[in-house]
């Protein structure tokens, strides 16, 4: 995890330094506004997931040594196949079209989206996944 | 990645999949918050005087609300934490509080906005008025998301134990809460305190 | 239903069974990484053709001045959908949502990509995003006619009226979320869903190129989102983001647009040069020439990218020109250390030139021609003179063309066996490459003369007598080629699918782990995997005789020499040579993995 964390920061130490150059080169503000935003984008995973390595063990994926054995065993679970994201994707593009066709498409796709929401969440609970 | 049963908190050997997907995304979204962010500042460095004259904001009404937004942030971790111990219904009753909370901010932004188009402060006002619409609407639909997984969550905890992925679930929504209620620092300081002119 | 995965142990057999839906539904519920990215490449495919398409009608409407085939709103709706589709809908998604999506899971020894079902709901956003965005022809106003950047003012709801434009802004906001999920997905599999051994300086460059191309999706999409939010609010709610009325800042639009934009293409290139990355060491039978180099010039091509955006911006005489134009000279020196490496990696191999070889060659070439055109628009007195120009539209057009096309196709005919289990005929392949590489060059060059002579772009005709004539007819005489070498494309497919040649697991001798796998590979991925202890386990693997190349990059750090590896002494050291078939025989004889470990 020290790599993947390593990377993010030090994407948001580069951009911090691009940033203050850039505000005091041309002071404007937009693009300094995004470049600082960049800054959190690699702050906040990367902090997370420096938290992280700080406190577990490295991973066996972490480890150049690391043999099959020690990484065999459950990885997680997925979910064989699902309709959910089928009737999720077509709901929410009702609502999206709903703002150049209507509202009445709002009301199609808000009912839709709710109801594949509820079907996913109860998938979920089922299979313990997230 | 069983959670513990047990009062005591230990180390997992490896982060949640849902926390370290969550957080990447979060990434994402400030991404599309500084944005709004630099249409903000870049309008305002337009502007002779900011907010335009005639502007007419409620301070008092919407710090409160704010605080109350804010506040439901360590109500939520307190949920957290409570199912992390395996206390499911403490857990419950603190989200629904945070649910509460959110929902009376809520409430609040669309009064506000129903009031600021009674006196005529429309998006079509001028440019301040269209960054206010446009970043309170975009962060209320955050939030509306927000109460929407809070209902889910209560809904999925609901019923014996055994879930399995209903801890990284509730992190998870906790995470995106936090940052939901971080982001609103930035957008009230901008809307109504940050004044030139 | 679902599956509980568990990572393979040991060389033995245990099948999955895995009863799942058939024919439509399984197409319509499959949450398979391997089945959604066929999905998305099959769409990503169709939307290339259509966008195809358009850009011969755009050049058969050039080939003669004064031409009046297509009408003045006919041909900018054609060449603002032709961008797009191109742009929106085939590079980017055929490279993320495709080949990554069923690449990166293999390359990485996971099960699936890591939230299958965000995964499958990316790939219907997507799919609802193109039919939007085709959506505009059949409007009454027609689609979108004022460009892929969709500048403001041009795009406002006085100059651009009607619901063609609406349905752009939210078709590019469907595709953008779907761009995101997917990116989140991405990430977080290579992060989280590593085989054992597998370390992040061990994973092909395939996938490292897609984990930076993640990263800048997630920094350039969201602010492509916002931006286009603004806009619809602008003309949907009589905002005045954009608008100088009422105090908005016209210029703001492009800052925005443009920090999505210039990251854009890199998200469009970095994928390929994966793709190329992978493609020439297994076809010139050599390991990788500078695997870290690689690494850190994609990285530095990544982030430099992401401050540059105020280079499309230069004759807009408000953006800073030294800061930028330093920021586009530098991202050179990255790019040269990736050429010079791939030619390294070429150099004294054994060059075998199959079909993905002669793809990535061509790309090699065109990109070496369009990064190099590019190098001189970096030049804001260049810039200046041939904004606007046609030379503008060839060095994007060999730049996208060579990294997209050239590679992406290439990409096609290598991991085609792997995806189906069956060959693409090489014949045809060669034709195909040969008719598509004289079009290519055909089509271009003449366009860099034609914006030395002046030829503004996003004109629909032009008169006579400007000596344009002849260079526009060369030009569409090229693009008829490559329309040739799309048919011959699909007839290599047919004649594949009717007549299979079976593949087998590992038709190219390959290096990484998906040619380790059946072809096709089974729900899950694997029965068994090989030992993770290069970058190139599957050659180490099938090559015990050889001698495995350790880098120094497995060496570094406290814990290579546990007790229970005997790999430790060897990996420990920069350069090390070791018999992989030794490796391989400690690897699977350690009885007790963990033991020597201790933390």
């Amino acid at each position: 995890m020290k790599i993947e964390a390593n990377i993010l920061v030090g994407l948001a130490v580069f951009f911090a330094v691009v940033s203050l150059g850039y505000w005091f080169w041309s002071y404007e503000p937009a693009g300094t506004a995004m470049l600082a935003g960049t800054v959190l984008f690699g702050l906040l995973p990367g902090a997370y997931y420096f938290w992280w390595a700080k406190r577990m063990k490295p991973r066996t994926e972490d480890r150049p040594d690391a043999t099959l054995k020690e990484g065999a065993g459950v990885v997680g679970s997925f979910p064989g196949s699902s309709i959910w994201p089928f009737v999720l994707g077509m709901g929410l593009f009702l609502v999206v079209l709903s703002l150049v066709f209507g509202t009445w498409l709002l009301v199609v796709g808000g009912v839709i989206t709710l109801y594949a929401t509820i079907g996913v969440t109860a998938e979920s609970r089922r299979g313990g996944t997230v | 990645m069983e959670h513990p049963v047990s009062g005591q908190r230990h180390v997992p050997d490896r982060p949640p999949l849902l926390a370290v997907g969550i957080m990447i995304w979060l990434g994402s979204e400030l991404m599309f918050f500084s944005g709004l962010f630099a249409a903000y500042f870049t309008i305002r460095a337009h502007a002779l005087v900011w907010p335009p004259s005639g502007t007419k904001l409620d301070l008092l009404q919407a710090g409160i609300f704010s605080i109350v937004l804010l506040a439901s942030s360590p109500t939520f971790q307190m949920g957290v934490w409570a199912e992390e111990r395996g206390d499911r219904r403490k857990a419950r009753i603190w989200i629904v509080v945070s649910f509460l909370m959110g929902l009376a901010f809520m409430a609040n932004t669309l009064y506000e906005w129903h009031g600021f188009l009674g006196q005529g402060q429309s998006p079509s006002t001028n440019a301040y008025w269209s960054l206010f619409y446009i970043l309170t609407g975009v962060h209320g639909l955050h939030v509306t998301l927000g109460l929407v997984a809070m209902l889910f969550l209560l809904g999925r905890m609901k019923g014996p134990a055994g879930d399995p992925g209903e801890v990284n679930v509730l992190q998870g929504v906790g995470y995106y809460w936090h940052f939901v209620d971080f982001m609103w620092i930035g957008i009230f300081s901008c809307l109504f305190l940050l004044k030139t002119g | 239903m679902t599956l509980i995965a568990e990572r393979p142990e040991t060389i033995h057999e245990h099948p999955e069974h895995h009863e799942g839906p058939t024919g439509i539904l399984k197409w319509l519920t499959s949450t398979d990484h391997k089945i959604i990215g066929l999905n998305y490449m099959i769409t990503a495919i169709v939307m290339f053709y259509v966008s195809g398409s358009m850009a011969i009608l755009i050049r058969i409407q050039l080939a003669s001045p004064q031409s009046s085939l297509l009408s003045l709103q006919q041909y900018n709706e054609l060449f603002t959908m032709h961008g797009s589709l191109m742009l929106y809908l085939f590079a980017g998604p055929f490279a993320f949502g495709g080949l990554a999506n069923y690449i990166i899971p293999l390359q990485v020894g996971a099960p699936d990509m890591a939230f299958p079902r965000l995964n499958a709901l990316s790939y219907w956003l997507y799919l609802t995003g193109c039919a939007t965005m085709l959506m505009g022809f059949l409007t009454a106003g027609g689609a979108a006619a004022f460009g892929w950047v969709a500048y403001a003012p041009l795009s406002s709801a006085i100059h651009s009226p009607g619901a063609g434009p609406d349905l752009f802004i939210l078709a590019i906001l469907l595709t953008g979320f779907s761009a995101i999920f997917t990116a989140v997905n991405l990430i977080t599999t290579i992060f989280y869903l590593r085989a054992p051994g597998l370390t992040m300086f061990r994973m092909p460059i395939f996938t490292w190129n897609m984990l930076v191309t993640a990263m800048l999706i997630l920094i350039a999409f969201p602010v492509l989102a916002s931006a286009m939010v603004m806009l619809f609010a602008d003309r949907k709610f009589g905002a005045h983001i954009f608008s100088v009325t009422g105090g908005g800042v016209p210029v703001l639009y492009q800052h925005l647009f443009w920090f999505f934009g210039h990251p854009e293409v890199y998200i469009l290139a970095l994928p390929y040069f994966g793709v190329v990355t992978e493609i020439l060491p297994v076809f010139s039978r050599k390991p990788l020439f500078g695997y870290k180099g690689m690494v850190f010039a994609t990285m530095a091509i990544a982030a430099l990218s992401t401050g540059v955006w105020g280079h499309h911006m230069f004759t807009t005489g408000v953006v800073l020109l030294p800061f930028f134009s330093l920021l586009s000279y530098l991202i050179a020196v990255p790019t040269g250390i990736k050429f010079f490496n791939w030619i390294g990696t070429m150099w004294r191999g054994q060059i075998k030139f199959d079909t993905p070889m002669l793809f990535s060659i061509g790309f090699l070439l065109g990109f070496l021609m369009g990064g190099l055109s590019g190098v001189m628009l970096a030049s804001p007195p260049i810039d200046f003179a041939t904004h606007d120009t046609y030379f503008v539209v060839a060095h994007f057009h060999q730049v996208l063309f060579a990294t997209t096309v050239f590679a992406g196709f290439g990409a096609l005919y290598y991991w085609y066996p792997k995806m189906y289990g069956r060959m693409l005929r090489e014949g045809l392949g060669k034709l195909h490459f040969w008719l598509m590489f004289v079009g290519f060059w055909l089509t271009y060059v003449p366009m860099y003369i034609l914006g030395l002579k002046g030829m503004p772009r996003r004109v629909a005709t032009y008169p006579s007598g400007l000596g344009w004539h002849t260079l526009n007819q060369v030009s569409t005489a090229g693009s008829y080629l490559i329309a040739i070498s799309f048919a011959v494309l699909l007839w290599n497919l047919w004649v594949s699918w009717r007549k299979p040649v079976p593949a087998g697991n590992d038709p190219w001798d390959g290096h990484t782990l998906e040619w380790f796998t059946s072809s096709p590979p089974p729900h899950h991925n694997f029965e068994r995997l090989p030992p993770i202890r290069s970058e190139r386990p599957v050659w180490d693997y099938n090559h015990p005789e050889a001698p495995a190349l350790v880098h120094s990059r497995s060496g570094r750090g406290t814990d290579t020499s546990p007790a229970g590896t005997n790999v430790g002494p060897a990996a420990g050291k920069a350069g090390t040579i070791m018999q992989a078939s030794e490796a391989n025989r400690l690897e699977d004889a350690s009885p007790k993995g963990r033991e020597g470990y201790d933390r």
